[in-house]
C-alpha cells in the first residue's frame, strides 16, 4: 500500500471473490464495488480484495479512490485474500466479508475485536450440488454452514432481504445477529422528484427476463377479461428470454395483439422512459431474492402488484407502494381493482409519490451509511468482554411516534443499530433486538420524557419483516446515530 | 401501566367485554399459526365466546408476525406482543401479564388441543374451577397418533422426578391450561421458570395456595416438527425441576429478600 501513514490505519476492505473486471462477474460484485465507492466518498480508505484477472494489475487504485488488490483464482483467492488480511492485519479497521457461497473466514486472521460483517446475498445450499461434484458439493456445504459458524460465532451478519435472514438463522445456522440491509436501487435517488407522465389509457409494464418461473404467461392470461373494463388497455414486456415465441404464440392465439406489446432487451433509457408511463406494473414471479424491480419500477412512481411471494412480500408495503395479493385471488380481479384505483388521479398521485419515497430509501448511500454505523456498533460490541454482550434476538419493534411528543430543540438519539424513518407527522424507529416489553426503556434511553412514553398515541407493534427492511415509506430521510463505544477505531 | 398496542381491538378489548384472553406462544410458527388460530376462533364464534387471542413472538425469525398481521384485518380478535426471554415460559407469563380478560389461558400453535376443548375448558372456569389443567392421561384423554419411545421414555421419568410437586395431577406438560385472571397473575408472578418445566412450577404454586383445580381429558395430537428438542429440552426441564424444588422450599417472606 503506497497510501499514507495517515490512511494506513483506516482500512475498510472489502473481501470478494471477483470484482467488476472480472470476465464472469455477476450481481454481488457491484454491491462491493458501490459500497466500496460510497465508503471512499465518507472519507474512509478501501481496500477491495479479489481474485486475479489476466490483463489486470494485482494492485491498482480506480478512479472511484478506492484500492484493488487482485490475487488467486476462483478457489486460491479464498487463500490469497487470507494471507494479505494477515500481513496488514494491523491496519485494518473493518472487515466486509462477501459471502457467495462461502465466506472468507476472515475473522480467522483479523485481530478479534476488529469488526467483520458478512454480506450474505442469498443461501447456496441447494446449488452446490448443481455445479460441483458430489464430494466437492459435500465440502462447499459444510464450509457454509458448519464451517462458517465455528469461524463467525456471534459476529453480525448482513442480510439483503428478510428471505436471507430467515435462512441464514434457520437453514445455515448462524448464531450471530442478523441486519438487514437491502441493496441500492441505481434509480432510486435520481428520480425523487421526477415527472410524472403516465399515459393517457391504462397501461401496465412489467419489467424481467421471459422465463417461465417469472409468470409472464399468467400476466398475458390475465388480460382478456381486463378488456372488458379496459377496452383500450396496453401491456407492454420489457426483457428477453427462452420463453419469448411460447409466449408470442400465446398473444397470437388469444389475439390480443392490439394490446400486448413484447419489446425484448430495451436500453436502460428506452425502458426507463416507457416505465414512466405506466399506471402500474405486475409481477407474477415465483419469488425472487430481493425485489430489485419492483424498487426500480417503484422509483418512476409507479406501484406494483405481486403475488404474497418470497422477496416479493418485503419490497412491496402492501396498500401503500403496491399491492400484495394472496394465492387464491385470481390475478385479473386484482388487477381491475388495481387499475380502478389508479384511475382516480388523485389516488395514482398519491400512490407514485409513495412510490417515490419508498425507493428513495434504497440507495447505494444509504446502504454504505448502514453498514458504516453497522461496523462501528460492531467494534463497540466486540469491545465488550462476551459475557456483557447483549443476548441476540431475531426480535424488533416498531413505535411510532407523533411528531410533537418530540423533545424540543433536543433530537432523541437512538441506537446506531436502530432505524428512524420519517412518516407523516411521525417518527417511526425500528428498534432491533428489542420486545415491546422493553420498548419503552429504549425510549426512555433516547431522551423521550416519562410523559411522551406513557402517551396513549405512542404505537408499538411487533416488527414484521418487511419493516426490517424499512418500517415505514419516509418523508424524509433523518439518519440520527449516536456514537458507541468503539467509534473512534473507524473514525475516517 | 399497559404498552398500547398497535391494533385498534387492543384498546377496545378493555370495554368489550372479552370473557377469554387465550395465550398462544410462538417460536417460528408461520407455518402452523395461522390455521390454529382461523380454528379456535371459529369454534368460539359458533359457540358466542369472546374471546381474544394473544400470540406472543418468542423471536421468530420467519413471518410469525406478518401472518398475525394478515388475519388480523379480518375480524378475528388477535394481537402480537414479544418477548425477548427465550423459553415457553417466559413468553406464556408475558402473554399472562398482557392479559385483561377475567379468564385467561394458553395453548400451543400446533393445534395438538383440538379446539373444542377450549369451550368445555371456559364451561368449568365459568362454574367455578379456578384452575383447568388439560390432561392427556387423565381418565377420557388419549394421544390420536402414539408418541415415539424417547418421548415415551422421557414424559415418564420427569412425571416420576415431578410427582412430588405436581400430587394428584397426571399430567403438568400439556400445553393447555385455563386460570381465572387474578388466579393466573398471582401465580405466574410467583413463578420464575422461563423454560419448558414452567408448568410444573404454577402448579406446585397452585396446590399450595389450595386452589380449586380440575383436570380436563385432551384428545392429543402430537405434531411432528415441535419446538421441543427432546434431547436438549429434556435435559433442561431436568434441571429445571430442581430449581422449582429449590424455590418452593424457600420459607415463604424470605422471597422478598431474594
Amino acid at each position: 500500500m503506497r497510501a499514507s501513514s495517515r490512511h494506513r490505519r483506516n482500512l475498510i476492505v472489502i473481501a470478494n471473490w471477483r470484482d467488476g473486471t472480472h470476465p464472469s462477474a455477476g450481481g454481488p460484485h457491484s454491491t462491493s464495488e458501490r459500497l466500496a465507492r460510497s465508503l471512499v466518498e465518507w472519507g474512509h480508505d478501501v481496500v477491495l480484495v479479489t481474485a486475479a484477472v489476466a490483463g489486470q494489475p494485482r494492485k491498482e487504485q480506480t478512479a472511484d479512490g478506492y484500492w484493488v488488490v487482485r490475487r488467486g483464482g476462483t478457489f486460491t483467492v479464498y487463500a490469497w485474500a487470507l494471507a494479505w488480511m494477515l500481513w496488514y492485519r494491523k491496519y485494518i479497521r473493518g472487515v466486509i466479508d462477501s459471502q457467495n457461497g462461502i465466506p472468507f473466514f476472515t475473522p480467522l486472521v483479523v485481530r478479534r475485536k476488529t469488526p467483520v460483517l458478512m454480506l450474505l446475498h442469498h443461501i447456496h445450499a441447494d446449488q452446490f450440488p448443481l455445479y460441483f461434484p458430489p464430494a466437492a458439493a459435500k465440502i462447499g456445504q459444510w464450509l457454509e454452514r458448519t464451517g462458517a459458524g465455528l469461524v463467525y460465532r456471534d459476529r453480525t451478519i448482513v442480510a439483503v432481504s428478510p428471505t436471507t435472514r430467515t435462512g441464514a438463522r434457520q437453514r445455515l445456522g448462524l448464531k450471530g445477529d442478523i441486519v438487514v440491509i437491502p441493496p441500492g436501487c441505481e434509480t432510486a435517488a435520481s428520480n425523487l422528484h421526477g415527472i410524472r407522465l403516465r399515459s393517457a389509457t391504462p397501461r401496465i409494464v412489467c419489467v424481467g427476463r421471459l422465463v417461465v418461473h417469472k409468470g409472464t404467461t399468467a400476466v398475458i392470461d390475465a388480460v382478456p377479461s381486463l378488456l372488458a373494463d379496459f377496452p383500450d388497455l396496453e401491456v407492454h414486456f420489457v426483457g428477453d428470454g427462452p420463453e419469448r415465441p411460447a409466449l408470442e404464440e400465446q398473444v397470437r392465439r388469444l389475439e390480443l395483439g392490439n394490446h400486448v406489446n413484447i419489446h425484448g432487451g430495451l436500453d436502460s433509457t428506452q425502458r426507463d422512459e416507457l416505465m414512466r408511463t405506466a399506471w402500474l406494473s405486475v409481477n407474477a414471479s415465483e419469488g425472487e431474492g430481493w425485489g430489485l424491480t419492483v424498487i426500480e419500477a417503484n422509483s418512476f412512481g409507479v406501484p406494483v402488484l405481486a403475488y404474497r411471494r418470497p422477496g416479493l412480500r418485503y419490497s412491496i408495503r402492501n396498500g401503500e407502494t403496491g399491492w400484495l395479493i394472496d394465492e387464491e385471488r385470481p390475478l385479473h380481479a386484482a388487477v381491475a381493482d388495481a387499475l380502478h384505483q389508479m384511475a382516480d388521479e388523485a389516488e395514482a398521485a398519491a400512490m407514485a409519490k409513495r412510490a417515490r419515497q419508498w425507493a428513495a430509501q434504497f440507495t447505494w448511500d444509504e446502504m454504505a451509511d448502514q453498514v458504516r454505523s453497522l461496523l462501528r456498533a460492531e467494534a463497540g460490541r466486540l469491545a465488550q468482554s462476551p459475557n456483557n454482550r447483549r443476548t441476540i434476538t431475531d426480535l424488533a419493534t416498531v413505535v411510532r411516534i407523533p411528531m410533537d411528543l418530540m423533545p424540543h430543540g433536543l433530537v432523541p438519539t437512538f441506537r446506531a443499530t436502530d432505524k428512524c424513518v420519517r412518516g407523516p407527522g411521525e417518527l417511526v424507529v425500528l428498534l432491533r433486538n428489542t420486545d415491546t416489553e422493553t420498548a419503552r426503556i429504549a425510549l426512555r434511553r433516547a431522551g423521550l420524557s416519562p410523559a411522551a412514553i406513557e402517551d396513549p398515541r405512542i404505537r408499538i407493534a411487533v416488527a414484521e419483516p418487511v419493516d426490517l427492511v424499512s418500517p415505514a415509506v419516509s418523508v424524509v430521510q433523518e439518519p440520527r446515530v449516536r456514537p458507541v463505544r468503539g467509534e473512534d477505531a473507524l473514525a475516517g | 401501566m399497559q404498552p398500547r398496542l398497535e391494533s385498534r381491538q387492543y384498546a377496545q378489548s378493555q370495554f368489550d367485554g372479552v370473557e377469554l384472553d387465550l395465550v398462544i406462544p410462538a417460536f417460528n410458527e408461520e407455518q402452523r399459526i395461522g390455521p390454529t388460530i382461523a380454528a379456535i376462533n371459529e369454534k368460539a364464534v359458533d359457540a358466542g365466546l369472546s374471546l381474544r387471542i394473544l400470540v406472543v413472538d418468542n423471536g421468530c425469525v420467519d413471518g410469525t408476525a406478518e401472518v398475525v398481521a394478515t388475519l388480523r384485518s379480518s375480524d378475528v380478535p388477535v394481537e402480537i406482543i414479544s418477548c425477548r426471554t427465550r423459553g415457553k415460559g417466559a413468553a406464556v407469563r408475558a402473554g399472562i401479564q398482557q392479559s385483561t380478560a377475567p379468564f385467561v389461558g394458553y395453548c400451543d400453535a400446533d393445534q395438538s388441543t383440538p379446539p373444542s376443548s377450549v369451550l368445555s375448558g371456559v364451561d368449568l372456569v365459568r362454574s367455578g374451577w379456578e384452575v383447568v389443567i388439560g390432561s392427556r392421561r387423565c381418565t377420557g384423554a388419549g394421544y390420536s397418533v402414539p408418541r415415539g419411545g424417547l418421548r415415551r421414555l422421557g414424559s415418564f421419568a420427569f412425571r416420576a422426578m415431578a410427582s412430588d410437586l405436581s400430587g394428584p395431577i397426571t399430567d403438568t406438560q400439556c400445553g393447555f391450561k385455563l386460570f381465572h385472571s387474578k388466579v393466573a397473575k398471582d401465580l405466574f408472578s410467583s413463578s420464575r421458570l422461563t423454560g419448558f418445566a414452567f408448568d410444573v412450577e404454577v402448579l406446585a404454586q397452585a396446590r399450595k395456595r389450595d386452589l380449586r383445580m380440575i383436570e380436563l381429558p385432551i384428545q392429543w395430537t402430537d405434531s411432528p416438527d415441535s419446538s421441543f428438542r427432546p434431547v436438549v429440552d429434556g435435559i433442561k426441564s431436568f434441571r429445571e425441576l430442581r430449581e422449582v424444588r429449590r424455590s418452593m422450599s424457600t420459607p415463604s417472606g424470605a422471597e422478598e429478600w431474594t
